[in-house]
This record gives C-alpha cells, structure tokens and sequence, in this order.
C-alpha cells in the first residue's frame, strides 16, 4: 500500500469514529464517565482480605464497566471513631460515589447515610447490621473452596490430624474451618480435627506457634488462616493457604488454597450505582446477608503450582469433579458457622 | 485436659517457650542495661520493629540471613543513637522521646514496606532451621527442649549470663549502674555520664535490634505492619517484674512465654475452657507481678529522671 493511500485510509476511519463516538456521547450525555470510590481499609494492603480486594478492583478499572473511567483512594487501617471520622471527610469532600468500608462498620455508616444519601455505602462481612437504603452489605464466603481443599487433605493425609490456623473465631471464618473438615470427613471418616485461633488478624509469631502446636499433636497438613508457612517448611508439610494465592510465600510447601474473589461483588455494586445513577433507582441495599460462591466466581481453589506431582492422579480427579459438582449446583456444601473446637 | 500432660505435649509446650522467650529476652536483657544507667527507653517496641523490617528488607535482598541479622542489629543501634541523642544529649523526657520513636517507626516501617514491594508478590527468605547441638541434644526430653533450638536462641540465653558478668564483675558495669543511682557522683570523678549514656542506649538498643531480626528470621516467612505486636513492651514488663537484675527478667521473661506457649498448646488440644483466657494470661501475670513487686522494687533510683549538671 502507498503511504499516501494509507494515510488517507487512516484519516477517514478516524472521522469515521470521532463522529460515531460524539454520537454516544450525546446519546448519553447525562450518563456519568467517572466513578471515585474511597475504600476504608481493615488489615492493610498486606492483608489477603484487604489486598483481594484492591486486586478486583484493579480489574474493574481495567474492563471499564459502563465505559466508566474507575478512581479510588484506600486509607491505612482504621476502625471505630477513626474509621467513622475517615468515611465523614470522604463524604463532605464530596468527590466519592462510592464508600467502600472493607469490615464491620455499619455502626459508622449508621450515622453518616442519611446525611449523605446520595453516596452508595458498602459494608463488608460478619458483625456489621443490615441497614438497607444506600448502604449494601456485601458478604464473603470461601467455605466451597475450603470443602475443596478438605477434600485434598483427607485423601492426603497419612496421620488422618489436620489442623487448621484461625484469625477471629467470627462467622466468616468459622465457616471455612467446619467446610474443611467436613470436606475431609467426605472422603476419611477417621479424621481428627485440630483448631487455633490466633485472636487477631495477624501475627506471624503467634501463627508460627499455633501451627507448630498442631504438628507436635499428629498434624500432618496444616490450613492457615492467619499466614506464616515457616512451621510446614520446616516439618516437610504440605499446607493450604487463605483468601488470596499464598504460594509465592512457601512454593515447596503450599500446595493450593481457597481463593476470595472480590469480582462479582464489585461488579454488583458498580451496577446498582449505574441504575440508581441513571435510571433513577432508588439506592435500596440489601439487609440480608447476600454472597457470591464458586459458581459465579466469588470464590475459587487456586491452582497446584509446582505441587501438583504431590498429588495423586485419583485425587485429583475428585477434586475437579467435587468442583464441578458445586459449580452446578448438584452438591451444596453445608454452610455451618459454629465454633469449631479440637478433637 | 489430661492430654497437657503427655510427653510429647510437654516437651512442644517447653520447646515452645523457649522459642518464644528468645525474641523477647534479646530485649529485655539489652534493656536491663540501659535502664540500669538510667534510661527509660520506651521505644523497645518501636525499635525492634526496625530491627525486623531492616531484617526483612535485608534478607530478601541478599539471601544472606547473617547479613539481615548484623543489619538488624546496626538498624537498633541507629535507633538507638537517635533515644540517646535525644535523652542524654537533648535531656527531652525519656517517656515522650520513647512513644514518639515507636509512632515513628510504625509509620516508617510501613511506608518504606511499600516502597520496597511496589506492588509485586512480597519477596520471602529462607529463616533460620532449628541446630541441634551435637551430644547434649540427645539427651532425653531436655536435648529437644533446650538444645535444639535456632541458633541465636542459644546466644539469647548466653547473654544473660554476660550481661551479667558485665554489670556486676566489671569496672565498667559498676559505673554504669552508678549512672542509675547517682549521675552526680560519676561527673565529680570526671568521668563523661552521657558517653556512658549512649554506650547503655546503644547496647540496648542494638540487642533490641537483634531480637527483632530474630522475630523475623527465626518465626515468619513475611514482614507485616506492626509485626512485633506487643513484644516490644513485654521486654520493659519484664525488667520491672524481674526487678532490674539479670535473673529475675529472665525468670519473668520465662513465665511470659511459658503462660503463652501453654495458651497456644490448650487450643490445639481442645480444652474445654474459652481460649481467650490462655490468651489473656500473660498480660493478666504481668499485671499481677507488677502489682505483687512494686513495694520491693530494684529500681534505679534516678531512671528516667534527664541529668542535668
């Protein structure tokens, strides 16, 4: 082709599709083209709760839901009063559509949604109240791939203990712990199940001691909660790690884990913006607990890595067929939130 | 309950303890120094908390865990020379020099985390492994317990003793806890009190720094924001509980950590009593020791108060 022919080719495709594209922007002149969200930390960008989150919402910008350009802004970890006066200096800068607060603190939200009605107010997980109107709760469950990873661990384990390491003994924790064991329990009736909880979201230390306390008890295949796979390095452990792939941090030794996928919830809470933004729907959150599983991709068991040879072909097998049989809803893991104890 | 007492239970609660009494003791005892020449350093927690992020950036840096653990004992000691610059130089309050690092360094420690990970996977490092020492960690029960520990576990428990020797056997120790008692006395005699300051602050500090790095290298496989999470001010509970002499910190150093290793076990083994209490007990005996103490106290009678000529 000519430079010259192509230069002109190219000259009127780019008419061409500045005046498609000034078309829809007339067509949708009211629509917005920004959304800014504030997002209150819990943990800290370290955290898998919190870190999962901003990665979701990395892939949000990056597919441009309603052709909406996505800002956001996160704060350190804060809680209470602190967190309350944070989320009031987010509203009164009147530059956020969104407030993302990532825990429990719809009792701050409480006092701030009426005075600011016109802002979307997101609280995340166990403790919060479901107070409907411009404040949604969004809810995590990742108990289907804990099952999963039960599963693995039962046929795997040769001492027929696991134990599991926990943060808080809260509602979204405890249901992971019970659907491990439970998993486990499916395929090995004579599991014995060993539970800790470190009573905070994290402490390495503490963690470390917890997990070296189940190993010295028969523990053979550690799931941790809170973190820290130094113990199983050093026992030769196979262990499983927690809301976001933990395997760059042990990759000889953690072997997959149940993964948190914020991507439906942020997708859901863009699209009641967009409506109550452009059609005017009322903000009209939800006041029961509302979450997303393995089937739509809220949650998922994150891959064997470099593991993969240190589990049996029939193993495997079982487990691509216990997801897809949760997939399609021919399974229902048993959602079961009580404190799990020690055998 | 019965279960506490099987062997092997025991001898993971007593190994334990003695895991978890490491870090801690490394600051205490370094502590015990400065505070014997005066010196309320509150700034324990923050300044190993920069012994262990120095150690983190380090050794994910080199590869080389003595090199994050000689890193984390010059980052204490820079700490430190900023507490004594402050204390002995300036003659700011010792109280508010010592909260103010601790903010600082939470801060600092976080802010430079994330200049250091940019947003990549955080890097890891091979920790320290546990060295058994050949003979005696055979010897049944105690050779697991006590003689197949990190390494720098046994220098924790080697310092007390030379520390010991150093305050009590030496020219330069009883100068130093002269320091303590009476300033005054030492300034007469010409001899520099806040040289001897700094030398205290820095000795603390620098084991301070030790214990921080051994935190991370010897128990994690990741640095967190406030990772030390309160071991720092356990170490200063610790010197007023051991009433400011070497045996007694390291007894209460010991309790601390035995209490919490029997919280960890109690969990694991399914007793039939709300885990928050285990959890709770060490805070609660130091509490109670603090209490049951204060009318016998060892303390230097001038600690804490800036000298003024």
């Amino acid at each position: 082709m000519k430079k010259r022919t192509f230069l002109n080719l190219a000259g009127t495709a780019a008419i061409a599709a500045t005046s498609l594209l000034s078309t829809t922007s007339i067509a949708l002149a009211d629509d917005p083209t920004d959304l800014n969200v504030a997002i209150v930390l819990s943990a800290g960008l370290e955290s898998a709760w919190d870190g999962s989150l901003i990665e979701a919402f990395e892939r949000a910008k990056a597919a441009k839901p309603h052709g909406l350009a996505i800002d956001w802004q996160y704060t350190d970890p804060l809680w209470g009063d602190d967190a309350g006066d944070a989320m009031r200096l987010f509203a009164e800068s009147g530059e956020f559509d969104i407030i993302w607060a990532h825990s429990t603190y719809s009792d701050q939200v409480k006092n701030l949604k009426d005075e600011f009605p016109n802002i979307l107010f997101v609280v995340v997980g166990s403790g919060n109240e479901g107070l409907g109107g411009n404040q949604y709760w969004v809810y995590k469950r990742v108990h289907e791939a804990a099952y999963v990873l039960g599963v693995m661990a039962g046929k795997l384990t040769k001492t027929n203990t696991l134990g599991v390491v926990g943060t808080f003994p809260a509602d979204d924790v405890n249901d992971e712990i019970n659907a491990f064991f439970s998993g486990a329990r499916s395929v090995n009736g004579d599991i014995k199940q060993k539970v800790a909880f470190i009573e905070s979201w994290y402490d390495p230390g503490k963690a470390a001691e917890m997990t070296s306390a189940q190993i010295s008890t028969g523990a053979d295949i550690i799931f941790s909660l809170a973190g820290n796979f130094q113990p199983c390095e050093e026992n030769n452990l196979l262990c499983f790690g927690n809301f976001s792939d933990q395997h760059s941090f042990s990759p000889e030794t953690v072997l997959s884990t149940a993964v948190a996928n914020w991507d439906p919830d942020v997708n859901w809470i863009i699209d009641e913006w967009w409506s109550f933004k452009t059609d005017g729907a009322a903000l009209d959150g939800n006041t029961d607990i509302n979450w997303n599983g393995l089937a739509v991709g809220g949650s998922m068991v994150a891959p064997y890595h470099g593991l993969a040879d240190r589990v049996p072909e029939d193993v495997k097998a079982l487990v691509d067929e216990t997801v897809a049989n949760i997939t399609s809803g021919a399974f229902e893991v048993p959602l079961d939130v009580s404190e799990p104890k020690s055998d | 309950m019965g279960d506490l007492f099987q062997e092997a239970i025991l001898v993971s609660i007593l190994a334990g303890t003695v895991r978890i009494m490491t870090p801690i003791l490394f600051a205490a005892i370094g502590e015990l120094v400065t505070q014997r020449a005066g010196i309320w350093n509150m700034g324990v927690e923050g300044t190993m908390l920069m012994g262990a992020f120095i150690a983190y950036v380090v050794a994910t840096a080199t590869g080389s865990i003595w090199i994050a653990v000689l890193a984390a004992m010059l980052a204490g000691g820079v700490v430190g020379l900023l507490t004594a610059f402050m204390t002995a130089t300036m003659r700011v309050d010792h109280f508010i020099t010592g909260l103010g690092i601790n903010l600082l360094i939470s801060g600092l420690t976080l802010y430079w985390f994330r200049i250091y990970i940019k947003g990549r996977a955080q890097p890891t490092f091979e920790g320290f492994e546990n060295v058994p020492i050949p003979v005696l960690s055979s010897i049944p029960y105690l050779g697991e317990i006590l003689f197949t520990q990190r390494i720098l576990t046994y220098v924790a428990f080697l310092s007390v003793p030379a520390i010991w020797f150093l305050l009590y056997r030496t020219r330069w120790g009883l100068e130093l806890r002269c320091l303590g008692e009476n300033p005054k006395a030492l300034d007469i005699k010409g001899l520099s009190v806040v040289r001897r300051q700094y030398t205290a602050v820095l000795i603390g500090s620098i084991m301070t720094g030790l214990g921080g790095g051994f935190l991370m290298l010897g128990f994690s496989d990741r640095f967190l924001a406030d990772i030390t999470a309160g071991r720092g001010w356990l170490a200063i509970v610790a010197i007023i509980a051991g009433r400011w002499m070497p045996r007694g910190v390291l007894a209460a150093v010991a309790v601390f950590a035995l209490l919490e290793s029997v919280a960890t076990h109690v969990q694991v083994l399914g007793v039939d009593i709300p885990h928050q209490i285990f959890l709770a007990l060490p805070y609660v005996a130091s509490i109670v020791l603090l209490m049951m103490l204060r009318s016998k106290s060892g303390e230097p009678r001038r600690l804490g108060i800036p000298y003024f000529r």
